[in-house]
């Protein structure tokens, strides 16, 4: 029942981002064109603000939106932390340091073309969080693993700067898409993304069993027939895909991890499939509504969108740091 | 991660007359004269390097005033002032950590990561958007920054001497939201402006000089010596507040005191240049390294700091020469990886 207002909860934040922006195209339009009546005065205008302008930016949002939800829910069960989410880990970082250093050298100039680079930024940033994490066997304290990953982010970001000054062409390219904004997203981008986000659902679908083994204790899953380390490294590789895939279309979105799996776990408690679906479908929800707020908050500018998701993040990372209950009811 | 881990090592040798007993610090006193020679060295290559390079000769000649035209304005007009304005910088973030940390009891509490430099630059923003003729990097302005900033952390994470990372964590959290906003005026600010603050954000010393040392330098003046007042009562923080208290210390006055010093000289330090990166975390850890104690080092932390600030402004100038990588960048990369090592090495290597 609870999923169903979680579905209702998408479909209206889908209609407002195609109801809201620049152009003189409201809600009512989206109505009218969604039921096939006749678009007012101007059907040819509102159709082209409607499908070429909304509609990518809708459908980048759903996808980007699911990848960072579907990710921040992955590592939080993997690492039995609630603070885990790619930007606080440095996995953006090391996917953002992909993309430049395939923009500056190599010439990555479309997001087909720097795909492979956020790929490997991605693996990169994971496992360097995979090796210190892990460091013998013991399992990193939460607040200690957030300041790993900013010390992480924060070289990545400095090395960026670094490969940046020297390249002013990239620089122009590159600044745009730094702060995460759905603004330049198109219809082949998301094509492009779409293989590598697929692929993650896949793994995700395939390992949810053994990642709800995994919580009641290595031992335990191990006795059931899991296999711990396989699940640990397929979980590991679609976090990759999905932060590799979503940062390649939008640039990094700044704690959308943190507050997708938060939203979920409202709605869902025990299962763990119901726990990825919701916390992509919440993702995605939260952030075609940022970005709804994004093209209207600072008229007649446009904000990046990932302020907009940091305005309600940063406040849920200071409220679930400051509760013991919050960090201690995952991490045992 | 907290100095109270530490093994207590005798500060120095023991001189005792009578009734009186002085403990001589011989090895922070020989820290602090090397660190003040490589200074001085430093502050000499930083006057001679560059596009046109000089000799000592010509850079001696030209501060004494009898160099030709030329040379003088090189030296007296740019490489000095801002030689200077880094050193203070630096100096003041290194007072800065200093204070945070041990009044914390925490080694990794440092002004960028619990939030206060994005406060001091959210409010330098603010006035560069708003005032008519508006100066980067007001001292008043990031000073007020600071505060603000370190007051909501104050509120949110309740007992500022808690042990562990919550505040840290916390920290960040405030610094991404005041981040966010920044991103947010940026965006919607004047082109002009939004560059303008967008360098001091980085954190650069190009064109900064003496003008804008000069309320840093004043600020360490009044800064100094209180720290030095604080430092006895503050050494005792070090075991835990009630064996503080026990020996006579009013802790809250102190607590209050040296927050409000190290909050003061890191705004005193981010007007000048601009956030230097994870500089006030790493300057008092090489000192309590190099002097083998877990005392609070006022001097030595000051020291450390103003010759990393000299050197990484020196590096960002000739590392990719002809081009400039501002300081801030530099103390990003180097910064970030000194505190991965912190964290990843084994505890007691990191303490």
């Amino acid at each position: 029942m609870k999923i169903l207002f979680v579905i209702l909860g998408l479909l209206t934040a889908c209609i407002i981002s195609l109801g809201v922006g620049g152009g003189s195209v409201s809600l009512l339009h989206v109505f009218d064109y969604l039921s096939g009546r006749p678009l007012g005065d101007d059907p040819e205008y509102v159709e082209m603000v409607l499908v070429s302008i909304r509609l990518p930016r809708t459908l980048g949002a759903i996808l980007v939106g699911t990848c960072f939800g579907l990710a921040g829910a992955l590592l939080q069960t993997v690492t039995r932390n609630r603070l885990a989410e790619t930007d606080l880990l440095g996995i953006n970082g090391g996917a953002a340091l992909g993309v430049v250093i395939g923009l500056t050298f190599f010439g990555a100039e479309t997001v087909s073309g720097y795909m492979g680079w956020s790929f490997g930024g991605a693996l990169f940033g994971t496992m360097l969080v995979v090796a210190i994490a892990g460091r013998g066997g013991i399992t990193i304290p939460p607040l200690r693993l957030v300041l790993t990953g900013l010390a992480i982010a924060s070289t990545v970001q400095g090395v960026i700067g670094f490969i940046l000054l020297q390249n002013q062409n990239s620089l122009d390219q590159f600044r745009f898409w730094v702060l995460g904004s759905l603004a330049g997203v198109t219809l082949d981008g998301i094509m492009a993304s779409l293989p590598g986000t697929l692929i993650g659902i896949l793994i995700v679908i395939a390992i949810t069993r053994s990642l709800g083994a995994l919580r009641l204790g290595d031992d335990v899953a191990k006795g059931l027939g899991h296999r711990p380390a396989v699940t640990r490294f397929a979980a590991i590789a679609a976090v990759t895909l999905f932060t590799g895939s979503a940062i390649a279309l939008t640039g990094p979105v700044v704690l959308l991890g943190l507050i997708a799996p938060y939203a979920a776990r409202y709605f869902v408690q025990s299962s763990m499939a119901l726990f990825f679906i919701v916390s992509g479908i919440m993702g995605a929800s939260v952030l075609l509504l940022a970005d709804s707020v994004s093209r209207i908050i600072v008229r007649p500018y446009e904000s990046p969108v990932s302020v907009v998701v940091v305005l309600i993040g940063a406040p849920l990372l200071i409220h679930i740091a400051r509760s013991p209950k919050q960090l201690s009811s995952l991490n045992s | 991660m907290n100095i109270s881990n530490l093994k207590p090592v005798p500060a120095g040798r023991v001189i005792r007359g009578g009734s009186f007993s002085w403990v001589l610090p011989y090895r922070a006193g020989l820290v602090s004269l090397v660190l003040i020679s490589i200074t001085l060295v430093l502050f000499i290559y930083a006057l001679m390097a560059g596009e046109t390079s000089l000799n000592p000769v010509q850079v001696f000649k030209s501060l004494t005033g009898s160099a030709d035209w030329a040379t003088n304005l090189l030296v007296g007009e740019v490489r000095l002032p801002r030689a200077v304005a880094a050193w203070s910088a630096g100096a003041a973030l290194g007072l800065s950590g200093a204070m945070l940390q041990a009044i914390t009891r925490n080694r990794l509490a440092s002004p960028d990561i619990l939030g206060v430099n994005d406060g001091a630059t959210f409010m330098v923003m603010i006035m560069v958007m708003f005032a008519a003729s508006p100066v980067v990097g007001e001292w008043r302005i990031s000073c007020g920054g600071a505060l603000l900033a370190f007051s909501i952390l104050m509120l949110l994470s309740r007992n500022v001497g808690s042990h562990g990372h919550r505040m840290l964590v916390i920290g960040i959290g405030v610094s991404q939201l005041f981040r966010s906003v920044n991103e947010l005026m940026l965006s919607r600010g004047h082109i002009q402006h939004a560059t303008a603050v967008y360098v001091w954000s980085i954190g650069s010393f190009v064109g900064r000089g003496f003008e804008h040392a000069l309320p840093a330098m004043f600020g360490l003046l009044i800064c100094v010596p209180w720290a030095l007042s604080l430092q006895r009562h503050i050494n005792l923080f070090s075991f835990d507040e009630t064996i503080a208290s026990g020996c006579g210390v009013s802790v809250k006055s102190v607590k209050l005191q040296t927050i409000f010093v190290a909050v003061l000289s890191a705004g005193l330090g981010l007007s000048v240049g601009g956030p230097l990166a994870f500089l006030a975390l790493a300057a008092p850890i090489a000192v309590s390294r190099l002097v083998r104690s877990s005392k609070v080092a006022v001097v030595g932390s000051l020291l450390t700091g103003g010759l990393l600030a000299l050197g990484g402004d020196l590096a960002g100038r000739m590392l990719l020469a002809p081009i400039e990588l501002p300081v801030g960048v530099v103390c990003r990369i180097f910064g970030g990886l000194f505190l991965l090592l912190l964290l990843v090495l084994p505890k007691r290597n990191a303490g």
